[in-house]
């Protein structure tokens, strides 16, 4: 994909993400023009980028959706629970379409199909079912026809003389001249009147002033436009009367015959055209004076130098060197004249004959838009910057260990201490280094927290629940991967909270309670934990229903179950295998329950609490590191058993034929690379039965660390993983051979060995 | 966005006694790619185009010890070909038709008027060191 259609991609899934947002506020908090003004820029702008990168189906969709908002905006329509849903289908539709472009670079081909279906549903809202352009034709700007031309009009055109003529084609044309008096609230409306004005098509001049003159600068208000952009266009009044429909009454557009138009020049090449005429122009001047003494060479070689410059800069190297040879004649003869009538003729040719390069250098680079403050870096490139600080931060452990070495060895101080220092230096950068790194993948809870207004919603609607969703912190910053990872687990909880925990309105009033639920998420930090809390106002869990069904699915025996308190009654929700709704709803979904969420949040090193209160709610309680530290492993299996081993200490994995193998001193042995390499089985390690298949090669993963060498016979090798290592805990925390252990996917301890202990 | 593609951008000696105007040049110049040398007068100027090659020099009227007239004069007469052809760029305050046509008999190849603009200053120097877009 070319870079702009990257920018597209990143645009259009935040400019959804905003349209979203702020209809489900419109719908929940009622009508706001703020709000529905964000609604409309965003289809707005959607629409003007789909038509950059050329997807007509999308641009028609976005376009019908506009002009329903667009009357919304107005008050002609009222936002209705059917219209939201379709606005935001649309947007759905048009968000798979960004996924379908991104993958394949174009639409699916029913794309076409689907538009107009839709597209006909969102026109299905609009009072009068026809089209905008129609039903705005008769409040349309003040137009007039020929006749004598306004006096700004007449004015503007001999103002902008020299441009005009330069974008102007070959032989007599009718124009149209545009007056645009933005209102002085225009900014809050989402109109860009710059942007505006530049996609007008054929323009040929532009000009913006202060429509009442500036005062102090201390008075002027930023946020009030005070601008009158007036602009002459090739364009037919039609094509202009539609590009500023939505804003007919700041607008006035005058037809301009071509006799009141300046004579054309001919085709002229780029912008800076008038200014290289100019500069030849001055050239000349230079070597019509008369009577030059000793600076003559100097003046006809500057002037030749210049002009020359000035003809390659305007793309025509043909004159260049014709500018070029006439001053090295002048030079010769010490006489300006053969270099005064080069430049003339070099200057008629110029300013007559069309060049290679197109009219619009000036408004292409018009149309460039101004840098982002913020960058977007593609996550691939922070993830390889990561990687690469990770392993820097390796190396100088190793770097750490040589120096100690070489301290030992060199008695005499003053080396070892210089080393010394330039390792403490490095030490010092390395871990800024790799801690701003990280901060590159802090982001706001905000993104984590962005999707779940939706799916309230929708959940609500579904289930017939009234629920008012409430975040907060959506500030708190976290490691992008655990903001990744959270996702699901969150959806997870919310879901349940919706599902289970809220009961319906008729049930609410019963109780006592208000009928609109309310569920909250709200992220903080805590020292260098951070807490994330999903609270309900529901029923809450009854630890009676708990011990029931934790019986009925065997979860405990009988009498363990007796003897738990009602809070471990509650917290064997989080048991494999069950659900506390009797009947498995499409809400929750199907044989998952909080165990798969308790799994996810260990998996990132954190933990899960519940605290409930029958009849009044549930908190579920999330505890998270800051950022995730990943251990890459390798699983291996022996004995029947997998067990993990650090990356970091393997160097290589080799088979080995069993008569390669021989014994010293009663222990096994093999040579790699003339070196001896001590042979430890990992299934007799650790005492579990060894597989007796001597006649086969054996596999073998050699371990290198600390300066001594190892390989560990094993049965396979699994997977390669990037896992959280959590350290020896409870009665094995003592254990020594272990470096931590990890839970996978399955829900399955493995044990991660520590190569340094096994080592002989 | 750097033009990795172009030849090496022209060099450019900018003579003005302010440090505010050839910080203001030095800045727009550089951001356009250009590499940019300063001096404070006319003097050290001089001393500058005789020990290194420019592409093109803008030099102020009102400097101390030796000014734009002068400079542009002595380097016009200049014994090296290379010094006395270096294209010259006045910027002045004075606009009068009177300034200019001094300017232009002491050889300098364009004018303007102060102030200019950044962008306006890129161009014409785009144009006299035919920069090719």
């Amino acid at each position: 994909m070319s870079a702009l259609e990257d920018q597209f991609v990143a645009e259009a899934r935040e400019l959804i993400r905003q349209a979203t947002d702020n209809l489900i506020a419109l719908e929940r908090d009622g009508m706001s023009s703020d709000r529905i003004d964000s609604v409309f820029r965003a289809f707005h702008t959607l629409k003007g980028s789909a038509g950059v990168v050329e997807l007509p189906a999308m641009s028609l969709v976005l376009h019908a959706a506009e002009d329903v908002l667009d009357n919304v905006r107005h008050g002609t329509l009222v936002a209705g629970a059917e219209m939201v849903d379709a606005a935001l289908a649309c947007l759905d539709q048009v968000s798979r379409w960004v996924d379908n472009f991104e993958a394949a670079g174009a639409l699916p081909s029913q794309a076409g199909e689907d538009s107009r279906a839709m597209a006909q549903r969102l026109r299905a809202f609009l009072p009068r079912s026809g089209d905008q352009i129609v039903s705005s034709a008769s409040d349309l700007p003040k137009e007039k026809g020929q006749g004598s031309l306004p006096e700004w009009v007449s004015r503007l055109i001999a103002a902008e003389r020299d441009t005009i003529t330069s974008q102007m084609p070959k032989g007599p044309m009718a124009a149209t001249a545009i007056s645009y008096e933005p209102f002085a609230g225009c900014f809050y409306n989402g109109d860009d009147p710059v942007q505006l004005m530049r996609q007008v098509p054929g323009l040929l001049a532009l000009q913006i002033e202060p429509r009442e003159p500036f005062g102090p600068l201390a008075d002027i208000d930023p946020y009030a436009c005070n601008l009158r952009l007036r602009a002459v266009s090739s364009g037919s009044r039609d094509e202009i009367a539609a590009l500023f429909r939505l804003v007919p009454d700041q607008i006035e557009i005058i037809s301009v015959p071509p006799e009141a138009l300046p004579a054309a020049k001919m085709h002229l090449g780029s912008g800076d055209q008038p200014l290289i005429c100019k500069v030849i122009e001055a050239q000349c001047e230079l070597m019509r004076i008369p009577d030059r003494a000793d600076d003559l060479a100097g003046c006809i070689g500057a002037a030749a130098r210049v002009a020359e410059n000035a003809l390659r800069h305007g793309q025509r190297p043909d004159l260049a060197d014709t500018v070029k040879h006439a001053g090295a004649l002048a030079l010769g003869q010490r006489d300006a004249g053969p270099l005064l009538s080069a430049l003339e003729k070099a200057l008629a040719a110029f300013t007559s004959t069309p060049s290679t390069m197109a009219v619009n250098g000036e408004s292409q680079a018009a149309s460039e838009r101004p840098a982002d403050r913020v960058l977007r870096v593609s996550e691939a490139k922070i993830e390889a910057l990561v990687n690469l600080a990770g392993e820097l931060v390796v190396a100088r452990n190793a770097l750490s260990y040589s120096v100690g070495q070489v301290e030992r060895k060199l008695d005499s101080g003053e080396v070892a201490r210089s080393i010394q220092r330039d390792r403490d230096a490095i030490d010092r950068l390395v871990t800024e280094l790799h801690g701003a790194v990280l901060q590159l993948r802090m982001v706001p809870f905000s993104q984590l927290f962005g999707s779940f207004p939706r799916l309230v919603r929708d959940l609500a609607r579904q289930l017939d629940k009234k629920v008012a969703l409430v975040t907060s912190g959506e500030t708190t910053e976290a490691d992008k991967t655990i903001i990744d990872r959270l996702f699901e687990p969150m959806v997870h909880l919310v879901r349940n909270a919706l599902d289970h925990g809220i009961e319906d309105p008729g049930q609410r009033r019963a109780a006592g309670k208000p009928e609109a639920a309310k569920i909250s998420i709200a992220a903080s930090r805590s020292g260098d934990r951070l807490l994330v809390e999903v609270t309900d106002d529901g029923r809450g869990i009854d630890p009676s229903v708990v011990r029931r069904k934790a019986s009925e699915r065997q979860i405990l025996p009988p009498d363990e179950l007796a003897a738990l308190s009602d809070e471990a009654a509650v917290d064997l929700v989080f048991s494999a295998g069950f659900s506390t709704a009797s009947t498995v709803s499409d809400i929750s979904g199907r044989g998952f329950g909080m165990d798969v969420v308790r799994t996810a949040i260990e998996q990132i090193g954190g933990r899960v609490s519940l605290h409930s209160n029958v009849g009044v709610g549930t908190t579920v309680r999330l505890e998270l590191p800051m950022t995730i530290a990943m251990s890459r492993i390798m699983v291996v299996e022996a004995g029947g058993q997998s067990f993990g081993i650090a990356m970091e200490a393997v160097s290589e994995t080799v088979r080995v034929a069993p008569d390669r193998v021989s014994t010293i001193k009663n222990n096994a042995a093999f040579v790699l690379r003339d070196r001896v390499v001590p042979i430890i089985s990992l299934a007799e390690l650790m005492k579990l039965p060894r597989r007796k298949r001597d006649a086969e090669p054996r596999l073998l993963v050699v371990m290198e660390a600390a300066g001594r060498i190892a390989a560990l016979e094993i049965d396979a090798v699994r997977d390669r993983l990037d896992v959280v290592l959590k350290p020896m805990q409870g009665l094995l925390a003592g254990a020594r051979g272990y470096a931590g252990t990890t839970l996978l996917g399955n829900g399955q301890v493995l044990l991660v060995l520590d190569v340094k202990e096994i080592l002989p | 966005m750097a033009d990795t593609a172009a030849p090496a951008k022209a060099k450019v000696l900018v003579v003005d006694d302010s440090s505010l105007v050839r910080l203001y040049y030095r800045s727009a110049l550089e951001i356009a790619g250009f590499d940019v040398k300063q001096a404070i007068n006319g003097i050290e100027a001089m001393e500058k185009v005789l020990s290194e090659p420019f592409d093109l020099v803008i030099v102020d009227v009102n400097m101390p010890r030796m000014d734009g007239f002068t400079f542009l004069r002595s380097l016009r007469s200049a014994a090296t070909a290379d010094v006395s052809m270096l294209p010259a760029l006045m910027i002045s305050t004075e606009s009068g038709e009177q300034d200019i046509a001094e300017a232009r008999l002491a050889g300098a190849n364009f004018y303007l008027v102060k102030p200019v603009a950044e962008t306006e200053l890129v161009r014409h120097v785009r144009v006299l060191t035919g920069d090719v877009p």
